[in-house]
């Protein structure tokens, strides 16, 4: 008995030493990928990869006694350009001294050209290697290349793609992660959409975030922009962030009413044929600015301000899905979501017919809205008394 | 030594001091003394001189009869048999005898030099008794015996080695404790041959279960309110004589992270510290080995912030994170014995030099990380947290093989290690009582005293593993308190009173 367990423990060991550390990779012999970009190769059916490794050393805040070249940014770029993208791995490899991890890429960044041209063919190898997280976020370059876009330096973040990401939780909470996507593109009658980052013009060009990527069919058919991204968030997203500016005939001049949010109802009500859908909306909103002499502590025109807040957005509402039934044809809102949950079997039937009859869908909004917080003061402190409209 | 009887040698005193004197070697501390026509024999240095002058010379030099009534001192007895005298004598006590009488008294004077109580070094406290036992079985008897004045306290005794003769009691509470348990434990002592005692760890390794597992079957202390405590509970103390340390069984895995403070506090407060003990056991137990495993295999494991921090500081080591933590955690190790063996104002020094050398020195040339600085010194802080050091010992042993396994199989090597600790534990037993009770098997109400620590009023029962009848310890429906608010403003003085204020 006890020879026994001793020879076990012998082959144990054996086992241990003989095999060697099969799975060991030390830290420092691990290059970690912390973005992605994807544009559109020279040669015709090429994808071209651009990776940024991390460099550690250049970091800070870690060992004070590593030796010097703290200049420079705190990574490498490298590229490849295949047919295939994990040719482009391969290729990528071969340039690396250190092997490639992508479990900690947070960002994929996808130019314009190639989510024009379709992503049907190149999400494959990021939801098949066990090594990538669905949790990272897609995001596209509007009117430019995304290794261009990743050129632009950043300097509030350690590495740029962290300022992307940063910028999305902080001012969109978008659903924008390749989990989302591949969400949106597998629900019955919905369209996906991403997030969609560009340069701003002017003296101090910077990463801005201010678009929303419309797809049809897996290719990029437009963008939404401005108070049409909270609108659509506010159907298929988290939080929604948003500025309105609004007026009524009373008061000369216009106050800013910040969204704090919106809560929105479907409904799809069917007739024969015929479908109509119908939202209806709660937001809460705060006025942060005015430009009228109005004294906003009386309720008399907050009533009023509510009245022409909730107008507005119902006429916002339906310039958005204008523009997203007649001009983009995209279901971005899921529509067609709606009637499959409320009668697969019709669905079933319409499914086929379904882009064609989109546009004509009849949609109808009704927006209740309240207006809670009017800042610290009732009428603009800088006014004397007798000019404010009370 | 062949059997002598008394008469055979008691022809004369002559004969007799010679005989001892032969037999003992003639040491040169042997005393022989005549008083009158009696002879007294005794070893300097084991005897009070100022109590043999006054209680046993004076009265002595009067009488003219040898006789056990002619002399009042306590513990006089009379000898029967000539090796009996020859242990007597060399235990401290005074031998007498008379020529005319043929009879040998023995005197207990014994006064050997030992140390008082002192507060316990091992097991301090901030709440609660501050005695300790200390290596006189007499002392130790009588510190237990004042917190326990019943007449259920038992105790079985033997004299353990060949020629150390070794006092050994067993103490139990008569219908609290199992006789099985007892009988085993008496068994067990018996049993035991050896030539000396000389703390109490001989007898433990003697007795315990499982004698060459790396966990601790008994359990021992220096304070007599645990020994108190674990007879309450039905287990036996076993004392030993020149050992400060006081051996209690049958033991669980849980009583070695039960520290006595936990009951002198109150049980909110108790209960949390349990939680903290709970946590850094853990760490103390696999956080090295964790460290390696996810900087070596899973590096997808950290948060990207966090991966880049270590990262960063692994960049410049010379060492696989493996050999790191095994040469940082031996030096740890190293440094805490050598704590332990420096004369104290050496001691100082070695934790300046420790500190400075292998914290700061080390990460600055480059050939430890920080963060594996970190993840030792919080793994040795850790480990002070278990209060019993035996406990402390196993786990600190058990950190090797959970780093190696770490560094080679990753976390499937270090859930493979926990996973045979853990089959280890629920195989092992006590004095026959599953280690690892009242969680396996499982005791619902013995859950009371785990991790967390229920008020006294509501532990009213004695664990059920080890008492099977006089479960009772505290009454039930108590504390009376909640049903009836005790209001002073009630009372009715204070209502006249302020019928008065009214007028």
């Amino acid at each position: 008995m006890k020879k026994q367990a001793l020879v076990w423990l012998c082959g144990l060991l054996i086992m241990l030493t003989l095999t060697g550390c099969w799975d060991r990779r030390e830290i420092n012999d691990v290059g970690f990928v912390i973005v992605s970009a994807l544009d559109v190769g020279k040669e015709p059916g090429t994808y071209l990869s651009t990776v940024r490794i991390a460099i550690p050393k250049k970091m800070g805040g870690g060992q004070t006694g590593s030796s010097g070249g703290q200049q420079g940014p705190p990574y490498m770029t490298i590229a490849a350009e295949n047919r295939s993208l994990d040719k482009n791995r391969i290729d990528l490899e071969k340039q690396m001294s250190r092997e490639m991890l992508t479990a900690h890429r947070r960002v994929l960044v996808f130019g314009e050209k190639i989510a024009k041209r379709g992503l049907k063919e190149v999400l494959d190898e990021f939801s098949r290697n066990p090594q990538n997280r669905l949790r990272t976020l897609l995001v596209i370059t509007k009117g430019m290349e995304a290794k261009d876009f990743l050129k632009e330096p950043y300097a509030l973040e350690p590495f740029p793609s962290e300022a992307l990401r940063e910028m999305i939780k902080q001012q969109m909470e978008f659903p924008t992660t390749l989990r989302d996507f591949f969400v949106q593109s597998t629900l019955p009658g919905r369209e996906p959409s991403l997030a969609a980052f560009s340069i701003s013009k002017g003296q101090y060009p910077r990463y801005m975030l201010n678009h929303v990527a419309i797809f049809r069919d897996f290719k990029l058919v437009g963008y939404l922009e401005g108070n049409e991204i909270m609108l659509l968030n506010s159907i298929i997203g988290k939080n929604v962030f948003g500025f309105m500016r609004i007026g009524i005939p009373e008061v000369p001049g216009k106050v800013s009413v910040q969204v704090r949010e919106i809560k929105v109802k479907e409904e799809v009500k069917k007739k024969g044929d015929q479908l109509t859908f119908s939202f209806t909306a709660q937001a809460i909103g705060s006025i942060t600015e005015t430009d009228s002499p109005v004294d906003l502590s009386n309720p008399r025109y907050i009533e009023q301000y509510n009245k022409a807040f909730a107008k507005q957005l119902e006429k916002e509402y339906a310039k958005l899905f204008e523009k997203l039934q007649k001009t983009y044809k995209a279901d971005s809102a899921g529509l067609g979501n709606m009637v499959y949950r409320k009668d697969p079997a019709y669905w079933k039937k319409i499914e086929k017919k379904w882009p064609e009859m989109y546009p004509k869908q009849k949609v109808t909004w009704k927006v209740e809205s309240v207006i809670r917080d009017i800042g610290a003061t009732g009428a603009p402190m800088q006014l004397p008394e007798k000019e404010v409209t009370k | 030594m062949e059997k002598v009887t008394l008469e055979q040698i008691l022809h004369s005193q002559q004969m007799f001091v010679e005989r001892l004197k032969e037999d003992l070697g003639s040491p040169p501390d042997l005393v022989v003394r005549s008083v009158g026509s009696f002879i007294l024999l005794y070893i300097n240095g084991m005897v009070d001189l100022l109590r043999l002058e006054e209680e046993l010379i004076g009265p002595l030099s009067k009488a003219n009869q040898l006789n056990v009534n002619s002399v009042n001192i306590g513990g006089m007895r009379q000898a029967t048999e000539y090796k009996q005298v020859v242990q007597a004598l060399v235990s401290g006590f005074v031998v007498m005898a008379s020529d005319s009488s043929k009879k040998v008294l023995l005197a207990n004077l014994v006064s050997t030099p030992h140390r008082g109580v002192e507060e316990p070094q091992t097991e301090a406290v901030i709440r609660g008794p501050r005695e300790g036992f200390s290596e006189l079985l007499e002392i130790n008897m009588a510190l237990i015996r004042r917190r326990l004045k019943s007449d259920k306290l038992r105790m079985k005794y033997w004299h353990i080695g060949t020629e150390s003769r070794t006092e050994v009691r067993l103490l139990y509470l008569q219908g609290i404790a199992q006789n099985e348990i007892v009988e085993e434990v008496s068994r067990r002592i018996s049993n035991i041959r050896i030539d000396g005692v000389l703390e109490s760890n001989y007898i433990e390794e003697m007795i315990r279960d499982h004698p060459v597992n790396l966990l601790p079957t008994v359990q021992y202390t220096e304070r007599p309110d645990a020994v108190v405590s674990a007879l309450l509970e039905g287990k036996v103390a076993v004392v030993v004589d020149n050992s400060p340390m006081v051996l209690i069984l049958p033991m669980q895995f849980w009583s070695a992270f039960q520290s006595s403070e936990d009951y002198y506090s109150g049980f909110i407060y108790a209960t949390f510290v349990r939680l903290i003990r709970a946590i850094f056991v853990v760490i103390a137990l696999v956080l090295p080995s964790l460290y390696v495993a996810i900087t070596t295999f899973h590096q997808e494991m950290l948060p990207t912030n966090l991966l880049f921090s270590v990262a960063a500081a692994r960049e410049a080591t010379p060492f696989p994170a493996l050999i790191e933590a095994l040469m940082m955690e031996i030096t740890f190790e190293a440094l805490r014995e050598a704590g332990v063996r420096l004369p104290r104002p050496v001691g100082q020094a070695v934790s300046i030099v420790g500190a400075l050398v292998i914290g700061e020195a080390a990460v600055q040339a480059g050939i430890v990380s920080a963060p594996m600085v970190i993840v030792v010194s919080v793994t040795g802080i850790a480990s002070f947290t278990i209060p019993r050091f035996n406990m402390s010992f196993a786990i600190r042993i058990l950190r090797f093989p959970l780093i190696i396994l770490a560094g080679t199989l990753g976390l499937y090597g270090i859930v493979f290690g926990l996973m045979a600790l853990v089959i280890n534990m629920t195989g092992i037993r006590s004095v026959g009582v599953p280690y690892m009770t009242p969680l396996a098997p499982l005791t619902i109400t013995g859950l009371k005293d785990l991790v967390i620590r229920a008020p006294i009023w509501k532990m009213n029962k004695r664990p059920a593993q080890l008492v099977k009848d006089n479960q009772i310890r505290v009454p039930y429906n108590q504390p009376p308190m909640e049903e009836q608010p005790f209001d002073f403003y009630r009372l009715p003085f204070a209502e006249t009173e302020s019928a008065d204020m009214q007028k």
